[in-house]
């Protein structure tokens, strides 16, 4: 089964690929975090096009300069902090106050919605890998709160059926998890 | 990268990573102690916590996750770096269900993504003849017997309680209690506004019956395809009656599909709450769900390739050639053959508002599906 890379030594990895010119490895950084990403500028500007503006404009990016990637010692954080810098020149060219904007990515509230960010991926990432039928159980249960009559109502299943996908989800859910 | 900011990164992937694993229940016992000084390091912090580990916020983040289409917007990223096209890598479960199906019909099941481009290079079907794409048009059946032909350019006024504006029926609240018809023609649409507020869009081939005033109980009939914004009022309840079903709203947006020719009445859901009914059959929807009325089981699914052409759009998701056909026909008012099945489904996003050559040379364009046009007469082929 293929697994998303997560801990930093698999970003390494695929940075270096990317340094050497793999482009395969520019699609998994790609897949890996281009929707939590998006996230985190929708939450900026707080458009949804303009969102996805700036993190194409981060992946050309990324792509175009990967030979002076050197010093991005840390995926991740090159990552979030390319997307609040394209933020704030975009917003920049549009406002002609500039300096009242100050969403520095070390503000405390751009912090949080970086940890909001990297806790729905990490959560989206881990319910990718269970079967759809019983990942649609989960979320309803252990996300939304809802009672096993209720579910069994929605989905039309039995209660035997829903208690066993719920515990077989849970199983998988937790064997996902991979030491940072 | 500065060096003096590095440490507030890391703390937040640190944060995360504490709050997704107290949510995946993995902590150890060192882990749960760290981030309970972290919570009651500040209250902001407590505050993201709650947040976070609220129920349904979580599954509020796992809707949106859903609805991003990652491999279309890889590939357009791709394609503007001018790197080559790759084959779309599908995760291990679609992987899996996709297989299921393959020895299920024991046949060659793919999928096919087309990519939204703004110009198509098209050779193919231009220039002899092409056939221009729907407009806004319709009648309007008066209860007098009058029938007057609407247009996009048509502004007047028809009587004191009905008035056309940019392309829109409007109607005021009126005294008598008369009955008003909508009828779009194939390759037509409209909208109207009803007496309440209510707003709604009719796809080509439908049609509204409507009273002049509404009494404790809005009610209307449609025909075809319709996109309903109904304005809020919950003291009376909005019923729409579609080929057998009621579809009862307060205030919410939703998209009922009866067309004759398709699997049964479709309504699905985009905001707020309907109840769908008929003689045996009662059902609540939640936002993104769908249901038929050949079946009467609800489906969690993405609206956009439902609503598309409200907005003027084809929305494509898994789409099969036959569903493709019938819009076509029902948009461009031509008659759609087989003369080869079609094994694929189709994905992309396409403005309906371009002559049939482009949609035709945009699908070829996947390489899985030909088509031959005589005047009204489209042919597909392998």
């Amino acid at each position: 089964m293929p697994r998303w890379p997560q801990r930093a030594q698999d970003d390494n990895d695929l940075l270096a690929a990317l340094k050497k010119g793999d482009d395969k490895a520019f699609d998994q950084i790609f897949r890996i975090y281009y929707s939590s990403l998006k996230l985190f500028a929708f939450k900026l500007c707080a458009n949804e096009q303009q969102a996805e503006d700036i993190v194409q404009e981060c992946f050309l990016k990324l792509w175009r300069l990967r030979g002076n990637l050197a010093n991005a010692d840390n995926l991740k954080s090159y990552l979030y902090r390319s997307v609040k810098n394209v933020f704030l020149e975009k917003h920049e060219k549009r406002s002609s106050h500039p300096k009242e904007l100050s969403h520095d990515i070390e503000d405390d509230s751009a912090l949080q919605i970086v940890i909001r960010c990297e806790t729905s991926r990490e959560i989206y990432r881990v319910l990718q890998l269970i079967p759809p039928r019983m990942r649609e159980v989960f979320v309803l249960y252990y996300l939304e709160g809802r009672s096993t009559r209720e579910i069994c109502e929605l989905l039309h299943k039995t209660v035997n059926t829903i208690d066993s996908q719920r515990k077989r989800a849970l199983q998988l859910f937790r064997k996902q998890f991979i030491p940072g | 990268m500065k060096n003096e900011n590095y440490e507030a990164l890391q703390n937040a992937w640190r944060t995360a990573y504490l709050i997704a694993g107290f949510i995946k229940k993995t902590l150890t016992i060192e882990e749960e102690e760290e981030l309970d000084l972290w919570i009651e390091g500040s209250r902001e912090n407590m505050r993201l916590f709650e947040e976070l580990t609220e129920e349904k916020a979580m599954s509020d983040y796992i809707r949106w996750y859903d609805q991003q289409d990652v491999e279309a917007k890889l590939q357009e990223t791709r394609m503007k770096l001018g790197l080559p096209a790759r084959a779309r890598v599908v995760s291990f479960w679609r992987w899996a269900a996709a297989a299921a199906i393959l020895l299920l019909i024991c046949g060659s099941l793919a999928y096919l993504f087309v990519f939204k481009k703004k110009e198509s290079s098209m050779a193919v079907h231009e220039g002899k003849h092409d056939i221009l794409p729907g407009k806004a048009y319709a009648q309007l059946k008066l209860s007098t017997g009058k029938v007057i032909i609407l247009q996009s350019t048509t502004d007047t006024v028809v009587n004191g309680a009905i008035s056309i504006k940019n392309g829109t029926v409007m109607n005021n609240a009126s005294t008598d209690n008369t009955w008003n018809e909508i009828v779009i023609p194939r390759k037509a649409y409209y909208k109207v506004i009803l007496p309440d507020g209510s707003k709604v869009w009719l796809n080509s081939e439908s049609s509204i019956r409507y009273p002049s005033s509404f009494d404790s109980i809005r009610t209307v009939t449609v025909t075809g395809e319709t996109f309903f914004e109904v304005a809020k009022d919950p003291n009376h309840p909005f019923i729409v009656s579609a080929g057998g079903i009621n579809v009862q709203a307060l205030g919410t947006k939703f998209n009922i599909n009866a067309y004759a020719n398709e699997a049964g009445t479709s309504t699905t859901l985009v905001e707020g709450s309907v109840k769908v009914s008929d003689v045996n059959h009662v059902k609540i929807l939640k936002p993104a769900e769908q249901i038929t009325d050949h079946d009467w089981t609800i489906k969690s699914i993405e609206t956009a390739p439902v609503t598309g052409w409200f907005k003027n759009e084809f929305v494509f998701k898994a789409t099969p050639m036959p569903v493709i056909a019938r819009m076509m026909e029902r948009w461009y008012d031509v008659h759609v053959a087989f003369k080869d099945s079609i094994p694929y489904h189709f994905n992309g996003t396409i403005s309906r508002d371009l002559p049939i050559s482009q949609l035709l040379a945009w699908l070829e364009e996947t390489g899985n599906v030909k088509f031959e046009m005589n005047k009204n007469e489209i042919t597909v082929l392998k």
